[in-house]
C-alpha cells in the first residue's frame, strides 16, 4: 500500500486545505501537513523554513506530547501549542488519519483563532481524505 | 538527585527500544509512530522522538536511559540527547550493508563521547550475519580513533543478561576513568 | 578422525559460502592419510626443562607464539575421541559433536599445519568464535600461576576488550579489564587496586595475554606502581548491587 504522503491526490487535498487556511488567517507564516514519522503531504506557502526539519520536528514534538499524556492519564492529545516571542505553533492531529498538521502563526493572530482555523483544516481533511473519498478517483496515482 | 544519563543510538531496527526495554525498571515511555518506510526498515512502528527507561539505585540516583531515533532526520534529538550524556551505547545491525562503515559514520555524530572513552558498541543480528566480526569493527574504531580503546561485544538487544554487560562495561570505563579507585566491587 | 576428513555423500546442489560447505568428494582415505602427513605433531611444552605441559596448558603454550601468523591450522586431539579444529587465519574453530568444553581434558595430541594460505576445506556447520575456546583455555590452563610465557618485568596493559557477551564471565572480569584499559599494572598491582585475590587478577592476565588482548610495558627502574586508595562505592558497584551480580 502507498504511503498518504505520497498519493497524488491526498496531496491536492491537502494543499488546499492549507490554501483555505491561508486566506483564513493572513497571520499564517507557515503551515505543513506530515505523517507520524514526519514526512511532508504538503505545505504553504513556499518554503522559507526548512520543511524536511520542520516535519521531523512536529512528529517528535508530537509523539513526545503524547507520551506525557498517556503518562498522566489525561486522554488524548487535543493539540500542542509552542508559544514563542514572535509567534506560536499549533499541532494537531487529523483525525483519522496518520497526520498531523502544523501552523506557524505570527503574533497579529490570537491564540483562539489560530486554534479554530486549524480545527477547521483538520475537521476537513479529515473528512476529504476518507478512503471512500480517495478510493477510485480518476487520475489518481502516486507521487514519486 | 544524581542522575547518569545513558544514550542509546544507532541505526533503525538495530534493537535501541528492545535493548532499553530489557534494561529497565519502569515500563518504557517511547514515541513510536507508524513507519512509512517500509521498503527501507520493514518495522511497523519507529521511534520518532524517545526511547526512555530508567534503572532506581536509590532514594536520589537514577540511571536514565535514552534512546534517540535512528534516522538521520531526528538529528536534532540527537544533539540534544548527547550534551546530557554521560555515554553511550552505539548498538548497529551486522545485516546492514557495509555495518562497520555504517558504525564509524554513526559514531562521528557523538564524536565528544567517543574520544573520551565513554562509548561501547554492541553488534546486533549476527545470528543473521556472522561477518563483520568484532574484531573488524575494532579494527576500524582504531583507524577512527587512534589510542581509543571501545568494547565491541555480539548482542541480543532481547537479552537483559547481555545488555547487563554492556551497561556494566560501560560505567566500568566511565569509573575507572574518573576514579581508577572507585571501580570498587 | 577429524570431521573434515570424513567421507560422505556431496550434497547436491549446494553452493559454497564462506567456511561451510561440504566438499568431503575430494577426499578420499587416502587423501585423509596424504593430509594428515602435512601436519607436524607439536610435543608437549615444558617450563624450565622439566615441568610437561598438560591439560589447555599444552594447548595455550602451542597457540601463544602463534600471535601475528596468520595461516595456520591446528588440530587437537581429545583422549575421548573428538578433535578440536582451529583455523588460526580466519579466527575461527569447530568441535565436531563437543558440547560442553572441559576444564581439565586430556590431550593427545597437537598437530600444527603452517603455510600460506593454509585455510580448512569447508566444513559441515558454522564455526564458533575462536574468543571463546582461548577465553576457556585461557582461564584454566594456569589457573593460579603466570602463565609459562610470561615475564616478571613487565606490566601489562589492555590493547583491546573481549567479546565479554560471548562467553561466561564475571562483574570481577569487567571492571578488573576496565582497570587494564586505564594503565599498566602487574599482576599484583591488578589485585590490590581491584580487591581481588592476587590468583583471580593473574587467572585474568594469562587469559587477555592468550587471547592477545594486552600488550606488555616494561617496568622502567623506579617507576611508580598505579595509584590506589581506598575505593568509594562507584556506580559501578552500586549498579552491580542493584542488580545483585
Amino acid at each position: 500500500m502507498t504511503a498518504i504522503h505520497r498519493e497524488l491526490r491526498a496531496i491536492e487535498i491537502g494543499e488546499a486545505a492549507l490554501a483555505e487556511m491561508r486566506e483564513l488567517a493572513p497571520s499564517l507564516v507557515f503551515a505543513m501537513i506530515v505523517t507520524d514519522d514526519g514526512f511532508e503531504l504538503a505545505h504553504a506557502p513556499q518554503k522559507t523554513i526548512d520543511g524536511g526539519r520542520f516535519g521531523s520536528m512536529t512528529s517528535s514534538v508530537q509523539a513526545l506530547s503524547e507520551a506525557v499524556s498517556r503518562e498522566l492519564r489525561i486522554g488524548a492529545s487535543s493539540y500542542v501549542v509552542i508559544a514563542a516571542e514572535n509567534g506560536h505553533v499549533l499541532q494537531q492531529r487529523v483525525p483519522g488519519q496518520s497526520l498531523i498538521l502544523a501552523a506557524l502563526f505570527d503574533n497579529h493572530e490570537t491564540l483562539g483563532k489560530a486554534l479554530s482555523i486549524s480545527r477547521r483544516c483538520v475537521e476537513k481533511l479529515s473528512a476529504e481524505l476518507a478512503p471512500h473519498n480517495l478510493q477510485g478517483f480518476p487520475g489518481s496515482t502516486t507521487h514519486p | 538527585m544524581a542522575e547518569h544519563v545513558i544514550l542509546f543510538a544507532g541505526p533503525m531496527g538495530a534493537g535501541k527500544t528492545t535493548a532499553i526495554r530489557s534494561l529497565s525498571e519502569i515500563e518504557m515511555v517511547n514515541t513510536e509512530a507508524s513507519n512509512t518506510e517500509r521498503h527501507i526498515v520493514d518495522k511497523e512502528t519507529t521511534t520518532v522522538a524517545l526511547d526512555y527507561g530508567e534503572i532506581t539505585l536509590g532514594d536520589d540516583e537514577k540511571v536514565r536511559l535514552y534512546g534517540v531515533p535512528g534516522q538521520r532526520r531526528f538529528d536534532f534529538m540527537w544533539s540534544i540527547l548527547k550534551e546530557r550524556a554521560k555515554g553511550m551505547i552505539l548498538l548497529i545491525n551486522n545485516d546492514a550493508p557495509d555495518a562497520v562503515a555504517l558504525a564509524i559514520d554513526y559514531l562521528a555524530s557523538f564524536r565528544e563521547l567517543v574520544e573520551s572513552g565513554s562509548a561501547v558498541v554492541g553488534i546486533s543480528r549476527r545470528d543473521l550475519a556472522r561477518t563483520p566480526s568484532p574484531d573488524d569493527y575494532a579494527d576500524a574504531l582504531s583507524a577512527a580513533y587512534p589510542g581509543s580503546l571501545i568494547p565491541v561485544f555480539t548482542v541480543d538487544p532481547r537479552n537483559a543478561g547481555q545488555m547487563t554487560t554492556v551497561l556494566l562495561t560501560l560505567v566500568a570505563t566511565l569509573d575507572s576513568r574518573v576514579q581508577p579507585e572507585a571501580v570498587q566491587s | 578422525m577429524v570431521l573434515i576428513l570424513e567421507t560422505k555423500p556431496l550434497i547436491p546442489g549446494l553452493i559454497p559460502t564462506s567456511g561451510c560447505l561440504i566438499t568431503s568428494i575430494d577426499f578420499t582415505p587416502e587423501d585423509v592419510s596424504a593430509l594428515l602427513e602435512r601436519f607436524t605433531a607439536v610435543p608437549a611444552a615444558t617450563r624450565f626443562g622439566g615441568i610437561p605441559a598438560t591439560g589447555w596448558a599444552r594447548l595455550a603454550m602451542v597457540l601463544h607464539p602463534l600471535h601475528g601468523s596468520t595461516d595456520c591450522l591446528v588440530l587437537v586431539d581429545l583422549a575421548e575421541g573428538s578433535t578440536i579444529v582451529i583455523d588460526w587465519g580466519r579466527k575461527d574453530y569447530w568441535w565436531p559433536g563437543g558440547g560442553v568444553i572441559p576444564i581439565d581434558p586430556t590431550i593427545s595430541n597437537v598437530r600444527i599445519f603452517r603455510g600460506q594460505g593454509a585455510r580448512l576445506p569447508y566444513m559441515l556447520e558454522e564455526p564458533d568464535d575462536l574468543s571463546t575456546l582461548l577465553w576457556h583455555v585461557g582461564l584454566h590452563a594456569f589457573p593460579t600461576t603466570p602463565a609459562w610465557w610470561l615475564t616478571d618485568d613487565v606490566r601489562y596493559q589492555l590493547s583491546r576488550w573481549p567479546d565479554f557477551t560471548a562467553f561466561a564471565h564475571s562483574p570481577d572480569h569487567v571492571r578488573l579489564t576496565a582497570l587494564l584499559g586505564q594503565a599498566p599494572h602487574t599482576a599484583t598491582e591488578l589485585a590490590r587496586a581491584g580487591g581481588v585475590q592476587e590468583s583471580h587478577a593473574q587467572q585474568l592476565i594469562n587469559t587477555l595475554s592468550l587471547m592477545g588482548l594486552v600488550r606488555e610495558v616494561p617496568i622502567e627502574d623506579g617507576a611508580p606502581a598505579p595509584q590506589t586508595t581506598e575505593r568509594p562505592r562507584g556506580l559501578f558497584g552500586r549498579l552491580r548491587a542493584r542488580w545483585g551480580l
